[in-house]
């Protein structure tokens, strides 16, 4: 099989660049060709790295509590462009306040996210994740 | 110079006659009769006539929006994208849009559709380059339509979708029977909206569809010009008015007619105030929008239904049975004018409702929102608070020399905050000829649109016996 491939970054005006750093080497480690584009990444440089680059999926972190704004529109957006198949992740501090997670991840699903993750999430259980979701896509 | 416009509606047909001198373009006269359905020359020639029996005129325009003005189905792939995209493209070609359809079509689009009886099918999708596999299946189960209608009946197809796709695409419908008009892609990109040449198409098949038979193309033949659609007439005195009398400033006109309320704005802010996060496609500066459920006469009826709360608000728990009994007369007779003064109360609050949810839906909103900087506004849509102009046009709002349309406030507790006009002054097209004005501003835009506001009335705040 053709290695995963994945387009990686911070999206909106948040600049908290440790975790995407983190998220880039755990991520290599388990064979999965990362494309980061770091920090402050908006929807459309997503997008258009993902077409150039023939991404299967595109991660998305968020980390200061605007995410579920950042993150509205983006899979319309990715539709329209042609990457209708592609598998949407987002994670990080997405819950504000004292909501349950559950309660956040059913709203980034309704916005289209395939997966949502907790700040705790081990990134090498995620890889594998991963991979499965991009096997059945590609099947 | 003189010149005739004359205007031939689904129910009267108009017509004014204006003096050109130079840059001053002066309104004379004015003069209406019942359309003639069979035959819209006998009507269009009565109208001449009278206005002009020494056959002086050396120009006449002129305008239909016969069958209610041509209907459209937007396809688009995106809800919020192509086929807003769609939408406001067939809106400001001056269609009427009479059904939407986004992602896949099914059997039960293709069903609605066709009842909903479509000249054309605006068909777009994806960005240039974008997506493909939505559009070939939207494409694909439009095939099946030309074996369940009559062919004569069969829409035409103006195709503005992914530029990649529009040689396959165009070439499988017309092999399938349709009639297809290839138009550059409405959103090439996905934050830049074109609707221009997807305008000009609908245009051209507005002028084959309703020109040919009832009589208009034996009018186009004697006077050697073509008509317009006439909401795209008035679209056009909208723009030469902002374009050439920048000093009006931005304004909205309401045009509210028997079977829809038309809403325009000029203008309105585009660009967002800190705090203030912009979404969703960038509105034209010009913009219309049509609303096919609020009416005064034809769609009366169903006008309660959509804005039934409201009308309950603004009227008496023992008013509301004598005000459907007045609804059912209204749809039995359309061209009813109310005579007492409860009927009369009647007519205007029907008025005040189908402006105030016309408005509602034109303007942008805020959406309020909570971010890591604090309280913040989501705004999708203009923001027309500024506007400190709206003109009435249409039979009921040129007649109304003591109503003022009331824009009412959004007083629920709500999260939506509606970017309506805060303070203005109401004018009035007294004379109704602003959509005559509007075919003579395709040729003398500066002249026409000065004419226009020298023909506007102001009406005093405060005049409404019945404000909301
Ligand atoms: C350091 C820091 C900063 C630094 C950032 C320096 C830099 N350039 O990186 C500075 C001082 C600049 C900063 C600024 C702000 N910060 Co700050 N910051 C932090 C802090 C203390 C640590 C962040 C960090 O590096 N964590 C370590 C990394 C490894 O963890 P991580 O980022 O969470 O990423 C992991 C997971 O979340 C997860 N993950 C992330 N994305 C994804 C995606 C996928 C797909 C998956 C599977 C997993 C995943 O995996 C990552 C690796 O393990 C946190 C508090 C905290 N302890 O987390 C606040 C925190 C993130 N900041 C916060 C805030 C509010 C801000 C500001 C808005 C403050 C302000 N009012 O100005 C600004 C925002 C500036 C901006 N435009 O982004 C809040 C966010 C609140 C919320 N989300 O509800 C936090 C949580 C502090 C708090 N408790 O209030 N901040």
């Amino acid at each position: 099989m053709q290695p995963v491939k994945i387009v990686l970054g911070v999206i909106g005006a948040d600049c908290h660049a440790v975790g995407n750093q983190i998220l880039e080497k755990i991520f290599s480690q388990n064979d999965i060709e990362v494309v980061n584009l770091g920090v402050m990444v908006s929807q459309d440089e997503f997008i258009d790295a993902a077409i150039e680059t023939k991404a299967d999926a595109i991660c998305v972190s968020s980390l200061y509590g605007q995410g579920e704004l950042d993150c509205e529109g983006l899979r319309g957006r990715c539709i329209e462009r042609g990457l209708e198949d592609i598998i949407l992740y987002v994670g990080g501090n997405l819950v504000i306040g004292k909501k349950a997670f559950s309660e956040t991840e059913e709203t980034f699903k309704k916005m289209g996210f395939d997966r949502v993750f907790s700040p705790d999430a081990d990134i090498n259980n995620v890889s594998q994740i991963l991979k499965d979701d991009v096997a059945g896509r590609r099947k | 110079m003189i010149l005739l416009s004359i205007d031939i509606g689904s129910t009267y047909t108009k017509g004014a006659m204006f003096r050109l001198n130079g840059e001053k373009l002066e309104y004379l006269d004015r003069a209406v009769c019942p359309t003639t359905i069979a035959d819209l020359k006998i009507g269009f020639d009565w109208i001449k006539k009278k206005l002009d029996p020494k056959k002086t005129a050396e120009q006449i325009f002129f305008t239909s929006s016969a069958k209610g003005g041509l209907a459209i189905s937007a396809i688009g792939v995106v809800p919020d994208l192509t086929l807003m995209a769609a939408k406001s493209a067939a809106l400001s070609a001056g269609g009427k849009v009479v059904s939407v359809h986004a992602y896949k079509l099914t059997g039960e689009h293709l069903a609605e559709l066709l009842k909903k009886k479509p000249d054309i099918i605006l068909l777009a999708g994806g960005t240039d380059g974008g997506n493909e596999s939505y559009l070939l299946h939207n494409a694909e189960l439009l095939c099946h339509l030309p074996s369940m209608v009559n062919c004569d009946k069969l829409p035409t197809i103006v195709f503005a979708g992914n530029v990649a796709l529009k040689d396959v695409i165009c070439h499988r419908l017309s092999e399938a029977g349709f009639d297809v008009h290839p138009a550059p892609n409405l959103l090439p990109k996905i934050d830049q909206m074109e609707p221009e040449g997807a305008r000009e198409k609908i245009r051209n098949v507005f002028l084959r569809t309703i020109v040919f038979g009832k009589g208009l193309d034996a009018i186009q033949n004697e006077i050697g010009s073509e008509p317009m659609p006439t909401p795209l007439a008035v679209l056009l005195l909208v723009e030469a008015i902002h374009n050439e009398l920048p000093d009006f400033g931005d304004f909205m006109l309401l045009d509210m007619g028997g079977a829809t309320t038309d809403v325009y704005s000029a203008g309105g802010k585009l660009d967002a105030e800190a705090r203030v996060i912009m979404r969703g496609l960038a509105e034209p500066i010009i913009k219309r929008t049509v609303e096919g459920d609020l009416g005064m006469r034809v769609s009366a009826s169903t006008a309660v239904d959509s804005i039934g709360d409201t009308l309950s608000e603004i009227m008496d728990e023992n008013q509301r049975s004598s005000f459907s009994a007045f609804i059912g007369k209204l749809e039995s007779v359309p061209e009813y004018l109310p005579i007492d003064p409860e009927e009369i109360h009647f007519d205007r609050c029907l008025a005040s409702a189908c402006i105030h949810h016309a408005m509602q839906r034109h303007a942008g909103t805020w959406r309020r929102v909570f971010t890591a900087e604090g309280e913040a506004f989501v705004q999708q849509g203009k923001d027309l608070r500024q506007i400190s102009k709206i003109v009435g046009s249409g039979g009921f709002l040129s007649a109304m020399s003591d109503f003022v349309p009331i824009v009412i406030e959004n007083n629920r507790p709500s999260e939506i905050i509606s970017l309506n006009p805060r303070n203005y002054t109401y004018l009035r097209d007294y004379n109704y000829i602003l959509p005559l004005l509007g075919a003579v501003a395709s040729s003398y835009p500066k002249q026409a649109a000065r004419c226009a506001i020298e023909n506007l009335l102001l009406v005093e705040q405060g005049g409404t016996p019945n404000s909301l």
